[in-house]
């Protein structure tokens, strides 16, 4: 039985929840009540008030969300057409068949008055009562994030001491690292290579609920900046449980996963670039000896040399563009008209060329010279260090540069060691790790001398 | 209450630039067949060239304008209305085109490679123009990439009778010569392909 202190816990965090809080964490109820979530609502038009469909067995369920106590009113003006749209509109999906029924609930952490209870049951009975709609209201949902959460409590005094501090911090600043990663090794059971893949399932589904409560303070507060943290600290202690040594999870070997992602990449565009870059580090970590790593800088090498040389009609799209655009571009359904041709330079090939030298892959790099020397390199370089954070700096100025034609191999390695420390932003140097979320948001701003600062950082990190 | 169109003015912006960029590209075929950068933050860009120069590219406005007056606009047509608009364009287009030989002339000039006191419409002015002039090749002697030349149609007008003029041992002389030059510059690009290389 759960201590009754810490069900109470989780009950504030639930009322003081709304839909959107609560949405994620009940698809992991779902989830480890067997069902496989194919949908999740961005909230948009064409939700048709399905926030949530999910699958199991062979059965279709589609749900609606509501944060707080549905009252008469709320229920006429606001909930209602919801739940027709939910119930008569068949569920549109590519893993669905087409007019495959489905079974319709309506989801609150709050309660019914009594008046919108007895509507819909009486609907249930008459109107509705070929596809009755099934209600689920706080005290149900509590008891299932209750049951989801009491198998993986923490354990010692000292552990659970951490989950109440936590949820009860004030949101305000940072959340305490060392606790919190504590909570989320006790909830995985990291150390505890006995558990069942079952149970192991089980205890990704308690910890993300102990995340949504721990987080749930800052979130209330909008301190994003925390709740990404505690996010990605989640998503790492999930990843070092599924790399573990335990028998059950090693059956994905680092080769196998390198293969999976060397294959059907796609460079919609340069933007892409610091996607493949973070799958090299994070490879080039798993499998130190093993030099087929370098795909994840010859492949995008490759492409950018064919898509951006001179003789190309039409090159990858710039660092400036993001995927829905190239979605767009691709689908015919862009909106506007691109006035750019984005061939004859390249905002990549540069720290491309860095990597492989400071690894030594010489012979690609030979072997693609003639069309490297022939393609500049282009970067924004920001005259005040902020500006590397803004969306589009104020100041400073974009630079291009040529390769030398004829180039030492010795040259270009040494040249690729260099850094230039006092241009690099000091937050990147306090938190390197948040680097990689840099590359990934900011691909414009991803400079020579921060993939190569960056790669030091990784060298020294895993150093003997 | 000042009546707006915020909707409307932005399709109508939309629309507008899509039909300057039409205009633009039919008025120039220079501008048709240059490659566009957008600079998307900040004005300032510098950049080498493959001789190793540093240099910074000074932008410049290009600015076409047109007028409606207020008593004229109930009676404008919609094609004297895009008849403005075009003629606005082909002017910003023509200062570009004047700006980009300005700017290409000072290059030249720069490295020394203006031909000056010559007869443009001179046959053997071509060869020496083509002497000058760096080319490419798509791989062998047969397949060069063959300049573009830019002239009025006066001049071409001009330069074409003079080269129909040629007898038929000017032009055998003509043609040696554009071979041993065209020869020469296969020999360059070859040179300069191959010091495209890694070495230690």
């Amino acid at each position: 039985m759960l201590n009754t202190f810490l069900a109470k816990a989780i009950e504030s965090w639930l009322t003081k929840s709304n839909e959107l809080s609560y949405t994620l964490p009940f698809c992991e109820v779902l989830t480890a009540q067997g069902f496989s979530i194919i949908h999740l609502s961005k909230q948009n038009a064409f939700e048709q008030g399905k926030d949530v469909i999910a699958l199991r067995a062979d059965e279709l369920h589609a749900y609606q969300l509501k944060g707080g106590n549905i009252t008469d009113d709320r229920w006429v003006r606001e909930v209602w057409p919801e739940i027709e749209k939910l119930r008569k509109l068949p569920v549109v999906h590519p893993s669905v068949a087409a007019g495959t029924p489905h079974k319709s609930y309506l989801v609150t952490n709050g309660v019914l008055e009594d008046t919108v209870r007895r509507m819909i049951t009486d609907l249930n009975n008459t109107q509705w009562a070929e596809a009755p709609l099934t209600v689920i209201v706080g005290g149900q949902l509590l008891r299932d994030f209750i049951d989801a959460s009491e198998a993986f409590v923490p354990q010692e005094v000292v552990d659970y001491q951490n989950l109440i501090d936590l949820i009860f911090s004030d949101g305000r600043g940072m959340l305490d690292e060392s606790k919190l990663t504590r909570l989320f090794e006790e909830t995985l059971r990291l150390r505890d290579g006995e558990l069942s893949k079952a149970a192991r399932r089980r205890s990704i589904t308690a910890t993300v609920l102990y995340a949504s409560y721990v987080l749930s303070s800052a979130a209330r507060e909008q301190n994003h900046i925390a709740v990404m943290h505690g996010v990605t600290y989640l998503t790492a202690h999930k990843l070092s449980q599924y790399l573990s040594s335990n028998v059950d999870w090693d059956s994905v070997q680092a080769a196998t996963l390198l293969r999976w992602n060397a294959t059907g990449q796609i460079l919609w565009g340069e933007g892409a670039v610091a996607a493949f870059l973070i799958r090299f580090w994070l490879f080039n970590l798993l499998m130190p000896a093993d030099t087929t790593v370098s795909v994840f800088l010859e492949g995008p090498l490759r492409d950018v040399l064919n898509a951006n040389g001179h003789r190309s009609e039409m090159g990858l799209l710039s660092p400036y563009y993001g995927i829905d655009v190239a979605a767009r571009l691709a689908s015919g359904t862009l909106d506007r008209e691109l006035s750019e041709t984005f061939t004859g330079r390249s905002y990549s090939i540069g720290f491309l060329l860095d990597l492989l030298a400071r690894y030594g892959y010489r012979k690609p790099l030979a072997q693609l010279w003639r069309d490297i020397s022939d393609l500049p390199h282009t970067e924004y370089h920001p005259a005040q260090r902020w500006e590397y954070f803004a969306r589009r700096g104020e100041s400073g100025a974009e630079v291009s540069r040529f390769p030398d034609q004829t180039q030492s191999w010795a040259k270009l390695v040494s040249d690729a060691e260099v850094v230039d420390l006092p241009t690099i932003p000091r937050l990147l140097r306090e938190t390197p790790a948040f680097m990689p979320y840099f590359a990934l948001c900011y691909p414009h701003h991803l400079s020579r001398n921060l993939v190569r600062y960056f790669d030091d950082t990784v060298r020294e990190t895993t150093a003997p | 209450m000042i009546t707006d169109f915020p909707k409307i003015k932005v399709v109508l912006d939309e629309q507008l630039t899509k039909f300057s960029r039409q205009v633009l590209r039919e008025s120039s075929p220079l501008l048709r067949g240059m490659k566009v950068h957008l600079q998307h933050e900040d004005e300032e860009h510098r950049f080498n060239t493959l001789d190793g120069a540093e240099k910074e590219l000074p932008y410049q406005d290009q600015v076409g304008e047109f007028t409606f007056l207020r008593d004229e606009l109930p009676t404008l047509s919609i094609p004297e209305i895009f008849k403005r608009c075009a003629d606005a364009v082909r002017e910003m287009a023509s200062q570009t085109e004047r700006e980009t030989f300005r700017t290409i002339g000072e290059a030249v000039d720069e490295v020394g490679n203006t031909l000056k006191n010559i007869d443009p419409c001179d046959p053997q002015s071509f060869l020496a123009a083509l002497d000058k002039i760096q080319m490419d090749f798509e791989g062998s002697r047969q397949q060069p990439v063959m300049p573009t030349l830019f002239a009025n149609e006066e001049t071409i007008k001009e330069f074409r009778r003079r080269f129909e003029m040629l007898t038929p041992e000017q032009r055998y002389d003509f043609e040696q010569r554009r071979e041993a030059i065209m020869d020469r510059k296969y020999a360059e690009y070859l040179s300069r392909e191959g010091d495209r290389k890694l070495v230690d």
